[in-house]
This record gives structure tokens, C-alpha cells and sequence, in this order.
């Protein structure tokens, strides 16, 4: 009998291409939970094969059961309870046939939880390239579950995969190869008494210190501490032990492209130049080349709001849509090309193996900065998004550097604040070449410096004032260098930027109408606009006059009462209180202030101008200077580079640290950063 | 001759012979770094930074202080 809903869960070491058989089994049907990044916490999928409907979780990479970091203990607890409603029926773990002895490891490791698994050997067709060839029958001989040959990149073995996802087969209990201290007797009446699912459990049970069997312990002379490492000795002698009779490698063929390449990437002067040079093309091609696509949205959107102004019918519905939503809109679809340009360079780094590449090179940096080489990974993440790279951040062992690395990631330059740091830039910076450079193009490099230059501040002070609990350690695998697969590159920036659009949108939207509403409604003065301001300025022409009462209905309406109350606080910032408006809607989420300037200022003007334009033109009403200066657009942009404001991470520090003590000091160092910052920037250049 | 995995040169290779009992020794076992096993050191990043080595077909990172506990015979 075939079940027709099959749960099935992907396990696997880091860089074995569990993620490339995830895209190729699931295609555009996953969900990746709340955000966007290279690490998700829980992915799903979905897929179909004959009659049976599949769904996929795929599981972060892990090296062992021996819980190191978050990301390890994570995929333990989930394989750990059999009776959990979301329990897959089956596990494929999968394991690359270019590093097949260290991969058995892990899955000797999960063979033991007695849970129905299928070993996928992936990578067979680069590992025949390089003379590396397995023999599957002879392998599934002697693990006793079925064993395919898969190329998740190419789709070789995937049809053989699903039908043995499909097949019933009995779990088969097999010699134990992890301990010699503990008889077998011994574990099963442990288990008994512990109520634990397999002899394995119980044995991860004590290992773990989960539970108390000291007198057993002491009866055979260990300790947990020596029956882990004993283990990895027995598994290793048993893995070696028939590994020959299932693997033969022909060393003609063998291919030393890795070891070559690092020679160059990992040189102690040349890698520091390339992956500076890489870091540069990245910033110079968010801004050079996403300045295209991005001039073309911009343009589209306020052609589409004269467009749907001259259409409807003249009303308050109108102006809602042509001068609220449509803008509104326009402020999140102007992230697109930075997004998938962005996520194009970091799911090509994390896929040909480049990533761990500068972990090796950053380690000693970050180690003097209170981090690891492995917080570069969720900092490197945060410059897309800060909510992947703090979680990201559950990659790294030691407590201290993990919070450190969590609480300075929203220093880094978020894609969230690339709009406004566009618009800021190109009212101030001219867009001309100095060489081959675009001036632009320097300016939003040194934005991102100064980012990451705050951040090493920030590290290095609370390096100084948090106590170390014990030393960290760096241990990691360095994969094979790989071409990365179009379809799954491309997968991963349709992913990203769909879930950003769709979160982002979601907030920039519903901010959208209650900004357009709160700035079209308001108190007797605001409903008494027309006769007030004919009074006072009867000499004025028509034209003239509209001009003045739509400002003098914005500045009475409750949107402008806001403003004006707080104006106070951020006039020494050089902020009038439109710009607090702005500064107030994107509270929650920065990249509303573009779209909320874009509302604000679209109100009073009765052309549609493009959101650079009206920025440029927009004076103050009582002096008639230009509003954006270069002293308050320099202050604006550091303001937004310190500033936290983002209510999702805000949300994401407290999941990931638990910690409200810790979630409020990064807000609130963060925002005093920013307005000392901006004060003084304002000061110094007014 | 023995001596510790951290001041083996790049390029140099060997066979480790003992792992001072320490505070990782499960983590360096299971990442294959055993006593018996062949290596080769590949990389070394400036200012003391980590190691790069080849073990067996895997290549390894780890920091000097881990690869002080690493005993090799070359």
C-alpha cells in the first residue's frame, strides 16, 4: 500500500547540496518561513510523485549529533521525539560522494535512532569526473537501508530517490558500532527504564548528561566525556573498515582544482585583495547597475498614478489610491533589483564553497573583535537583511561571540536602507565619474564602511565589558570549490526577493493608507483650511492660493500635529516636521521612509513628479530654503545607518537571545548612537 | 620526530599521532582529526590566524590553539 501524504526530512552535513536536492525535489513550491536569507530556520516544501504527495523539511547542515551550536541542537530535538506530530516518515540523509567517510559519520549516527532513513550519495557525477567511484549495492549491503545515487544539481537519481520514498521497508536493527564500555544488555535496560525509543537515544541521553546513571557509569570505569570520544574512534574504525570494498578512487583523475585555487584565494595577501575586490564589484553593482531597473520602477509607478488620477472619478477614493497605495506601492517594488542582486552574489558565494573561504580569512580579525570567523557569515547576511543573518548567527558556538555578532548586525547595511540611501545620495552626491568610478556609486561604498567601521567599534566595547565564559573554537570544513546551478541560484533570489516583497509590502502598504488617511483628516482648522487661508492672503492669485492651503491643510491635519510635536526633538538634527513624519512611519520598517516622503510630499503637489524630484524641489515653507540640504542629508543618512528601526529585528534579537535585558540595549544604544551621530554631523556642517 | 600540528609548515605532511586529552577532543575526533589519520597542512592565514589542512580527502580549518592539542609525526 502506497500512503498518499508522506512527510520526509533532509539531513545532511553543511555543503553537501542538501539545499540544490531541496530546490530540485520542491522547485517554486516552498515556503521559507518568515524571512529571507541564506539560513532559514525550518524550510518546507512540497512535491508530487505518481500518487503520493510529498512534504519536504529541510533541516540546517549539522556534522554531528553532539549538539554545538543552536543550528545543531535544533535538528536534535526535532529528530529526537518520535510521538511529535510533525515527525517525518521518512529521512533522507544525504551525504557527498567527494567526502563519503566524513559523511557516514553522521549518518551511522542516525541509522542508529532506528528511524526509517534512505541514503542519498550525492555529487556522483563530479565524483566519477574525479575518478571517486561507489558501489551502492555492495554499500547497501552493509547499511541495511536503501542507498541511491543521486545528482541533486543534474536530476540523476531522483526518480529511483522518490520511489524509494514510496516503498515500505523495514527498519532493520544492526550491530552497534559506537560503544565498547556499555554492554548491550545494559543499554536496553537502560532504555527500559528511561522510557527511550532505541539503545542509541539512551545512549545520546547519557552522553548529553540528559540522564543520571552515574553507579552504571562508574560500574564500567568512564565517563560521558570518554564514551563521545570513544564513539567517534569506534565509528571511524568501522567506516574504515569496509569503505575500500565500496569505494575506488582512480588517482589519475583526480582533480586538485581546490587545493590550486586556494593557494591563491587563501593567500595570506592575495586572498585579503580578492575578496575585497569581490565585496567592492558587489557595492558598485547594487548601485551602478540596479540604478537601471530601479529608474525604470520609479518612473512606472508615477506614471501609473497620473495614470489611475486621470482615469477614476475625481474623490477621496482617488486621491487615496493615486496619491496613497500607488506610491506606496512604488516604495517597496523599488527594492526589487538591489534584492536580487544582492542575494545573487551571496547565494553564489555560498554555493561554490567561497563563503567558508572567508571565514578562514576573517577568523583571526574577528577573533580580536570578540567574534569567530563564522559571525563574517551572518554579518555578511545582514547587509541583504538583518533578520536571516541574526539567525544565521546560530552557527556559531561560543555564547560570547554569538551575542555580540547578534548585537551589532543591525549596524551593517540592511538592503531595507539602500532606498534611502539612494534617495539621500543622489540629492546631494553629483552623478558624475572620478576615473572609473561613480561618484554615487563611492558615496554608498562609504555608507557601507561606515557601517561596518561602527560595527567594529561597537564589537570591540562590548568585547571589553562582556565576560568571556570559556574560549571558542573554530572547526569547520573547507568544501570542494563548485560551479553553482543556475536554476538553484536563480531559485534562491526568486525566494528572497518574493518573501521581501510580500513582508516588506505587507508593512510599507498598510503604513501607506494610514499616512495618506491621517494626513487627509484632521481638526477644525484642517476642515477650515479654504476660509482661513483666503482670509489671511486675499491678494493671492488662484493658482497660489491652492498651494497655500493644501500646505496649510497638511500642517493641520493629524499627520502634520504629530509631526509638529515632535519637531523640537529633531530640529538640532536639521529635520523639519515633515522629515519627523517620515522619521515616525518608519519606526517600524526604514524602508517606508521613502515611500512615506513620497506620500507626504505627493499631497500638496499637483503634479506627479518622480520621488527624487520632489525631494529636490521640496522647499521650506516659511524660509523658502531647499529642504534637503547637504547638513540635513548627511544627517538623515547617519541617522538611518545607527539607527534601529525595524520592528522585526527587535523581534528576531529577543527570539534568538532570550533576552529582554539584551533586546533593549541594542535598541537603545542604537538609537542614542544615531541621534548623537546625527546631532553632531548637523552641527558641525549647518 | 613529533611535533604539534601548529607549527607543521604549509605544504608539509604527516600522520598525527596523539590528541592531547582536551576540552574539543570529541569534536576534532569526529571532524576525522584521529590518531592514524594522514594530513597535509594547505593554508595558514597571516597573524597566527587558522589553519587550512587536508585530512584524509577532507580539508579542515582550525585555529592554532586547537592545533596545539594535535601530536604529528613527519
Amino acid at each position: 500500500m502506497t500512503p498518499s501524504h508522506i512527510k520526509i526530512a533532509l539531513v545532511g552535513n553543511p555543503n553537501i547540496g542538501k539545499t540544490t536536492l531541496f530546490n530540485k525535489l520542491c522547485g517554486l513550491s516552498q515556503k521559507t518561513g518568515n524571512y529571507p536569507g541564506v539560513t532559514i530556520d525550518k524550510k518546507k516544501g512540497k512535491f508530487k510523485f505518481n500518487t503520493s504527495e510529498f512534504e519536504v523539511i529541510d533541516l540546517p547542515g549539522i556534522n554531528s549529533l553532539y549538539a554545538k551550536s543552536k543550528d545543531e541542537e535544533l535538528v536534535i530535538t526535532y529528530l529526537a521525539d518520535k510521538n511529535k506530530a510533525d515527525f517525518p516518515d521518512k529521512i533522507i540523509v544525504t551525504v557527498s560522494a567527494l567526502n563519503l567517510k566524513r559523511n557516514l559519520y553522521l549518518f551511522h549516527q542516525i541509522k542508529d535512532l532506528e528511524i526509517p532513513i534512505i541514503l542519498a550519495v550525492n555529487m556522483v557525477d563530479i565524483a566519477e569526473k574525479r575518478g571517486i567511484f561507489i558501489d551502492e549495492v555492495k554499500l547497501e549491503s552493509i547499511v541495511r537501508c536503501p542507498v541511491i545515487k543521486i545528482s541533486a544539481k543534474t536530476g540523476l537519481g531522483l526518480d529511483k530517490l522518490k520511489t524509494a520514498l514510496t516503498t515500505e521497508y523495514n527498519v532493520t536493527k544492526s550491530t552497534q558500532h559506537y560503544t565498547t564500555e556499555l554492554s548491550d544488555n545494559e543499554l536496553s535496560s537502560l532504555k527500559e527504564t528511561h522510557q527511550k525509543e532505541s539503545n542509541y537515544h539512551t545512549f545520546l541521553a547519557i552522553t548529553h548528561q540528559d540522564i543520571d546513571v552515574n553507579s552504571v557509569l562508574e560500574k564500567n570505569n568512564t565517563t560521558a566525556r570518554k564514551l563521545k570520544v570513544n564513539e567517534s574512534i569506534l565509528r571511524y574504525k568501522y567506516i574504515n573498515s569496509y569503505l575500500s570494498s565500496v569505494l575506488t578512487i582512480d588517482k589519475s583523475k583526480a582533480n586538485d582544482f581546490t587545493t590550486k585555487a586556494d593557494k591563491l584565494l587563501l593567500h595570506p595577501f592575495w586572498g585579503y585583495v580578492i575578496f575585497s575586490v569581490i565585496l567592492f564589484t558587489i557595492f558598485q553593482s547594487l548601485f551602478v547597475i540596479a540604478a537601471y531597473p530601479m529608474d525604470w520602477i520609479d518612473n512606472l509607478t508615477s506614471n501609473f498614478g497620473a495614470l489611475s488620477k486621470s482615469w477614476m472619478p475625481e474623490g477621496y477614493l482617488n486621491d487615496l489610491i493615486s496619491d496613497g497605495i500607488v506610491p506606496g506601492i512604488g516604495g517597496v517594488l523599488i527594492f526589487i533589483p538591489q534584492i536580487a542582486i544582492l542575494f545573487l552574489f551571496f547565494s553564489f558565494l555560498e554555493e561554490s564553497g567561497y563563503m567558508s573561504r572567508i571565514v578562514f580569512l576573517m577568523d583571526k580579525l574577528m577573533q580580536k573583535l570578540g567574534m569567530s570567523g563564522k559571525s563574517v557569515v551572518p554579518l555578511m547576511s545582514s547587509l541583504a537583511c538583518t533578520i536571516p543573518g541574526i539567525m544565521a548567527a546560530r552557527a556559531i558556538e561560543n555564547k560570547k561571540e554569538r551575542l555580540i555578532t547578534i548585537l551589532i548586525a543591525p549596524l551593517l547595511t540592511c538592503s531595507a536602507r539602500l532606498p534611502v540611501y539612494v534617495i539621500l545620495i543622489s540629492l546631494v552626491v553629483p552623478d558624475t565619474y572620478y576615473g572609473p568610478f561613480n561618484l554615487q556609486g563611492l558615496a554608498m561604498f562609504g555608507m557601507y564602511f561606515i557601517g561596518i567601521l561602527a560595527s567594529f567599534i561597537v564589537a570591540l566595547i562590548f568585547k571589553l565589558l562582556l565576560k568571556g565564559q570559556f574560549k571558542g573554537s573554530l572547526l569547520l570544513e573547507m568544501p570542494h570549490y563548485l560551479w553553482p546551478s543556475a536554476k538553484n541560484t536563480l531559485i534562491t533570489v526568486w525566494k528572497n526577493v518574493s518573501s521581501f516583497v510580500i513582508n516588506a509590502g505587507k508593512i510599507i502598504l498598510a503604513t501607506s493608507v494610514i499616512l495618506f488617511v491621517l494626513a487627509t483628516k484632521g481638526g477644525d482648522d484642517f476642515d477650515n483650511a479654504h476660509s482661513i487661508t483666503t482670509k489671511q492672503y486675499s491678494t493671492l492669485s488662484a493658482e497660489e492660493l491652492n498651494v497655500k492651503v493644501a500646505s496649510f491643510q497638511l500642517e493641520n491635519s493629524y499627520l502634520g500635529m504629530i509631526g509638529k510635536t515632535i519637531e523640537p526633538a529633531i530640529k538640532p538634527l536639521g529635520y523639519d516636521w515633515k522629515i519627523g513624519i517620515a522619521l515616525i512611519s518608519s519606526l517600524a520598517a526604514r524602508e517606508v521612509f521613502v515611500a512615506s516622503m513620497s506620500t507626504i510630499y505627493s499631497i500638496n503637489s499637483e503634479e506627479n513628479l518622480t520621488i527624487k524630484n520632489r525631494l529636490a524641489q521640496e522647499r521650506n515653507a516659511e524660509t523658502g530654503e531647499l529642504t534637503f540640504t547637504l547638513a540635513t542629508s548627511i544627517s538623515l543618512l547617519l541617522f538611518y545607518a545607527f539607527s534601529l528601526q525595524c520592528f522585526s529585528t527587535i523581534a528576531v534579537t529577543y527570539k534568538e537571545t532570550k533576552s529582554i535585558k539584551w533586546t533593549a540595549i541594542q535598541f537603545i544604544y542604537m538609537s542614542v548612537f544615531a541621534y548623537l551621530a546625527a546631532f553632531i554631523a548637523y552641527q558641525l556642517l549647518a | 620526530m613529533n611535533y604539534k600540528l601548529s607549527d607543521i609548515k604549509t605544504n608539509q605532511s604527516g600522520i598525527i599521532s596523539n590528541v592531547i586529552d582536551n576540552p574539543l577532543i570529541s569534536k576534532l575526533f569526529e571532524f576525522g582529526l584521529l590518531p592514524g589519520a594522514n594530513f597535509k597542512v594547505l593554508n595558514i592565514a597571516p597573524f597566527n590566524g587558522p589553519i587550512s589542512i587536508l585530512i584524509e580527502d577532507t580539508r579542515i580549518a582550525l585555529r592554532r590553539k586547537e592545533a596545539e592539542f594535535i601530536i604529528v609525526d613527519c
